[in-house]
């Protein structure tokens, strides 16, 4: 039990005992301060304060600052990708629920476009029988053949009938679904086409987010450590901190 | 060393407490593993919402699709029938022709004629089912199998499989984020350790160990997890798979013993060849296993029961289907038709015991699929437990009972064939099989009858039944003549009947459900069935199909007509219906039969020939009766077409006589010079017969494809 006292009362090379108490982030909540036992504080020879250099004191605002700034950008793009996740979800949604809606006009067209054909072929059948009669002079059974194919016409859409007067069912088709589509909308590709968007963006801001998680450990070492070890984590925390903002903001918009 | 290693850290660590240091390194390290696994979590979810988007999209697609498609066929199949339609209508038209007089009549009937034609030809380019390739020209014969295959099986088979497929990737993404999840969880309680070790003096090393050991072991699971690939079936092999569907759907159905011959079977091995390229570009394709020993095993059994003879050894295609089933229920052991195909197929190679577990697995899984119980009785009586086959063919008709839908009367019908059939390849058990045979069809008769499936036992016995062919006249307006008496075991050719009339007697059948079924085949035929109530001690029934009513002939084959009172059957006849020639038989060169008409009287002008061959017109006449017999021949004086006709101007004339047998039907003189018909045969241009016909001895014989086959002796022509 006396290692750990005694190794907290070593006297730092800046001659500080303050450090872990004084620094933010996680190293100073991991181990509050022990109290620091009489014997021990009457075994140190007195402190001498001494006035801190430049270089220390700026890094001993930088590296809390960078720690902070961490755990605002994580939360930040933690929030942002719950954003891009509840957009892409309604895209999906609405995507899907367009492709019901153009699968259910699909099947409403065809329904009423081979209702046209069996008209039109009964119509057509009965036109062209009451043709031939009438040009063989039997204008009685022609003119039976006409009524006949009227009871037919009323589900033939003349608009659908080519120039030579053969029904175009594709045209119909598409008339029946450019229809609906003025009035329900029925194209799934441009919300599925927004939900890959977010989705991307989502995958973006999580690789960002794993970047910027690599800084920790970089910022940790620096808050740990003195000299040159603190210094390198320092910059390279600071390094990938700022790749990691750069690949955030990037996938921000 | 390590002392050595801490000694030189010391100095760079600002408190030189190296346990809390590294508690504070592990810490941050445990919090990049987990962001690096929240990452991953976060990717994987994403990508099984992905999937299961797809496969949602690719449902409503297929959906929209599918419907259509069924549209799109209905409205083939009906312009289909428009055109069918049109040919009656100008066949019509030309019969009436020739008996027409005056000139009026004539004429509109001609118009009638070519606007039948002119439309149907019209009529023709409507429909996809009335053009190539599914529709042969030469035989005016539309392959439907092959239409619906295309338009329909492979379009929703695709989909199917492709959504599948979506949904496997989207089960496989959502079990690595699930496993994420286990993953982020150890590593938080790695971070608790190593956070406790950083924080409490007692056990702090052990604790900072074990909190690492915790993140070390996240760390190795999340490679583990990571490395792990997603199976997605190659789009290829899914290719491959709906190819195979659609080959299978367009395989002829050999129920029933209907002739095929290698040829025919040729879509079951093309679907075998296609699953087999699917297998071989992804083994792991768990349903292509289940496809293949579909194949295998429907394959196997359908020849198996039809008796056709093929190269391939079904015991060899049977054991590889049941191979593959067991592969294939190693993923799905709850699919309760592949362990129900698996009984069949085992107990086909004879391995009751294996039928009788598998079976008995499916059962199970589907205790009211009623034909389970009947394939398990089969698999018990095969093992001797006379019994237990009992047993279970009794459970299965107490669940035909209990089925109110129709489902009940499709299997009962399916599964007489099957018994039938194996009453016949598996002697040593055929008296429990018959037995068991008649046990189905009393209660498939009954059920419809009486609405329940047990017959009365008590019912009378009918005092006699006869039995007669009947004949329609194609020009007659479908009136019915009826055959001489048969006798059981009979022939008739094709050209002999359309149907058959059933006459009974009997007292006691007065107010009972009379019943009348034909089996053809083994097949039951809904187009021979009735039931009526007995209003008196004679029943007379016509069992004759619509086809038959508009003059088509009796199909080929065997032929099981029975009669039942109350359920209970109570009379068999069995006769046969023999196929016309599968190629034309003639007997006689064109010179020799209008050697034998001139030499008879008939005025046989030198025939018109050309490089390919020639015709001639032989004819007699008098006041009352005109014969015209139409020879052509080809360059090796081969008969290609025959034409008799025949008219007279005497209602009374005695060629009513000759009649029947020239145009089967009695004379209908409606006009003066009524035509009474003519027969015709011919060969095409590829040496095929449009009519097969055979001409033997004087008799000339047309096996109609498009009219009622007939049969003339030449010399009942002979003024």
């Amino acid at each position: 039990m006396s290692q750990p006292n005694e190794e907290l009362v070593a006297p730092s090379p800046s001659g500080s005992t303050t450090d872990a108490s004084a620094v933010g982030g996680a190293v100073a909540t991991l181990e509050p301060p022990e109290p620091t036992t009489p014997a021990a504080t009457e075994a140190s020879p007195p402190e001498v304060p001494s006035r801190p250099s430049p270089k220390r004191d700026r890094l001993e605002i930088l590296i809390p600052a960078l720690l902070a700034a961490l755990g605002l950008a994580a939360a930040l793009i933690a929030w942002r990708a719950s954003v891009a996740s509840n957009a892409a979800g309604e895209a999906s949604g609405a995507g899907l629920a367009a492709a019901r809606q153009r699968a259910i006009s699909s099947i409403i067209g065809e329904g009423i476009t081979a209702r046209t054909i069996e008209a039109y072929l009964d119509y057509e059948r009965a036109r062209r029988q009451a043709e031939m009669l009438a040009s063989e002079g039997f204008d009685p059974e022609a003119q039976l053949a006409r009524m006949e194919a009227t009871s037919h016409w009323f589900l033939v859409r003349p608009e659908y009938l080519d120039r030579a007067g053969a029904f175009q069912p594709d045209r119909q088709r598409a008339a029946l679904l450019a229809a609906d589509e003025a009035r329900v909308d029925i194209n799934p590709d441009s919300h599925f086409e927004a939900a890959e968007i977010e989705q991307a963006r989502i995958r973006a801001l999580l690789m960002a987010g794993i970047v910027l998680a690599l800084a920790l450990p970089f910022l940790t070492l620096a808050e740990i450590t003195r000299g040159r070890p603190r210094v390198g984590g320092t910059v390279a925390g600071a390094a990938i901190f700022s790749v990691g903002i750069v690949l955030a903001a990037a996938a921000w918009v | 060393m390590t002392r050595r290693l801490i000694d030189r850290i010391r100095p760079h660590v600002r408190e030189e407490d190296l346990g809390k240091a590294a508690s504070a390194m592990a810490l941050a390290l445990l919090t990049v593993l987990a962001a690096a696994v929240a990452g991953l979590q976060g990717q994987a979810s994403l990508e099984a919402q992905r999937a299961g988007q797809i496969a949602e999209q690719i449902a409503f697609e297929a959906a929209g699709r599918d419907t259509t498609a069924v549209i799109q066929i209905g409205a083939a199949y009906g312009t289909y029938r428009r055109w069918y339609e049109e040919l009656e209508r100008a066949a019509w038209a030309s019969y009436e022709r020739l008996r027409a007089t005056a000139p009026d009549e004539q004429q509109l009937l001609d118009t009638f004629q070519r606007a039948g034609n002119e439309i149907s030809a019209w009529v023709q380019g409507q429909s996809p089912l009335l053009q190539p390739p599914y529709y042969d020209a030469a035989t005016r014969v539309s392959d439907f199998a092959a239409y619906e295959a295309d338009a329909m099986v492979g379009p929703s088979v695709g989909a199917a499989e492709r959504r599948a497929n979506e949904l496997a990737v989207a089960s496989a993404w959502g079990g690595k984020a699930a496993e994420y999840v286990t993953i982020l969880t150890v590593i938080a309680v790695g971070l608790f350790f190593v956070g406790l070790s950083s924080t409490v003096r007692a056990g702090r090393r052990f604790l900072g160990v074990a909190g690492v050991s915790f993140g070390v072991a996240a760390a190795a699971w999340t490679i583990a997890v990571t490395a792990q690939p997603i199976h997605r079936l190659p789009d290829s092999a899914i290719e491959h798979y709906v190819a195979a569907q659609v080959r299978l759907a367009q395989a002829p159905d050999l129920g029933g013993g209907s002739p095929t011959d290698e040829v025919g079977l040729g879509p079951y091995d093309a679907a075998l060849a296609e699953v087999d390229e699917a297998l071989r570009q992804d083994p792991d394709y768990v349903m292509a296993y289940q496809l293949r020993a579909g194949i295998k095993v429907h394959y196997a059994s359908e020849l198996i029961i039809s008796g056709v003879t093929a190269t391939v050894d079904t015991g060899t295609l049977l054991r590889d289907g049941m191979a593959d089933y067991r592969r294939y229920l190693e993923s799905r052991p709850d699919d309760y038709a592949a362990w129900w195909n698996l009984g069949w197929a085992a107990y086909l190679v004879e391995d009751y015991r294996d039928s009788t577990a598998a079976t008995s697995r499916a059962l199970e899984l589907a205790p009211t699929q009623f034909t389970l119980y009947l394939n398990r009785a089969l698999a018990w009586i095969g093992l001797g437990d006379r019994a237990a086959a009992t047993a279970d063919v009794d459970r299965a008709l107490a669940l035909a009972a209990a089925d109110t839908s129709d489902t009940a009367n499709w299997y009962l019908g399916q599964s007489d064939l099957d018994i039938g059939r194996f009453a016949e390849l598996r002697p040593a058990v055929a008296d429990f099989l018959r037995e068991t045979q008649l046990r189905l069809r009393e209660a498939q008769v009954a059920l419809r009858a009486l609405g329940d499936p047990s017959p009365n036992a008590d019912a009378p016995e009918f005092a006699s039944v006869d039995v007669h062919p009947i004949e329609i006249g194609h020009y007659a307006g479908g009136r019915i003549t009826e055959g001489a008496a048969m006798a059981d075991g009979d022939h008739l050719a094709t050209t002999d009947a359309v149907g058959i009339r059933v006459r009974a007697t009997g007292q006691g059948i007065v107010g009972r459900n009379i019943s009348a079924r034909i089996w053809i085949n083994g097949l039951p035929r809904p187009e021979f069935v009735t039931d009526v109530v007995a209003d008196e001690a004679t029943t007379v029934v016509d069992l004759v199909s619509p086809y038959g009513r508009a003059g088509f002939d009796l199909d080929p084959g065997d032929y099981e007509l029975e009669r039942y009172v109350d359920g209970s059957r109570r009379f068999e006849f069995d006769f046969v219906v023999d196929p016309p020639p599968s190629e034309p038989g003639i007997s006689r060169t064109a010179s020799e039969v209008v050697a034998e008409l001139a030499a008879n009287g008939f005025g046989c002008p030198a025939g018109e020939s050309n490089g390919n061959g020639g015709e001639t017109t032989c004819s007699w006449t008098n006041t009352v009766r005109s014969f015209w017999v139409l020879v052509r021949w080809d360059a090796a004086d081969r008969i290609t077409y025959v034409a008799v006709t025949a008219s007279t101007t005497d209602p009374n004339d005695a060629i009513a006589e000759v009649g029947p047998l020239l145009f089967d039907y009695t004379v209908r003189l409606l006009y003066p010079s009524d035509l009474v018909g003519r027969i015709f045969a011919w060969i095409d241009a590829q040496g095929e017969a449009v009519n097969d016909f055979e001409i033997a001895g004087t008799t000339l014989r047309v096996f109609g494809a498009s009219t009622t086959d007939r049969s003339l002796d030449i010399t009942a022509l002979w003024p």
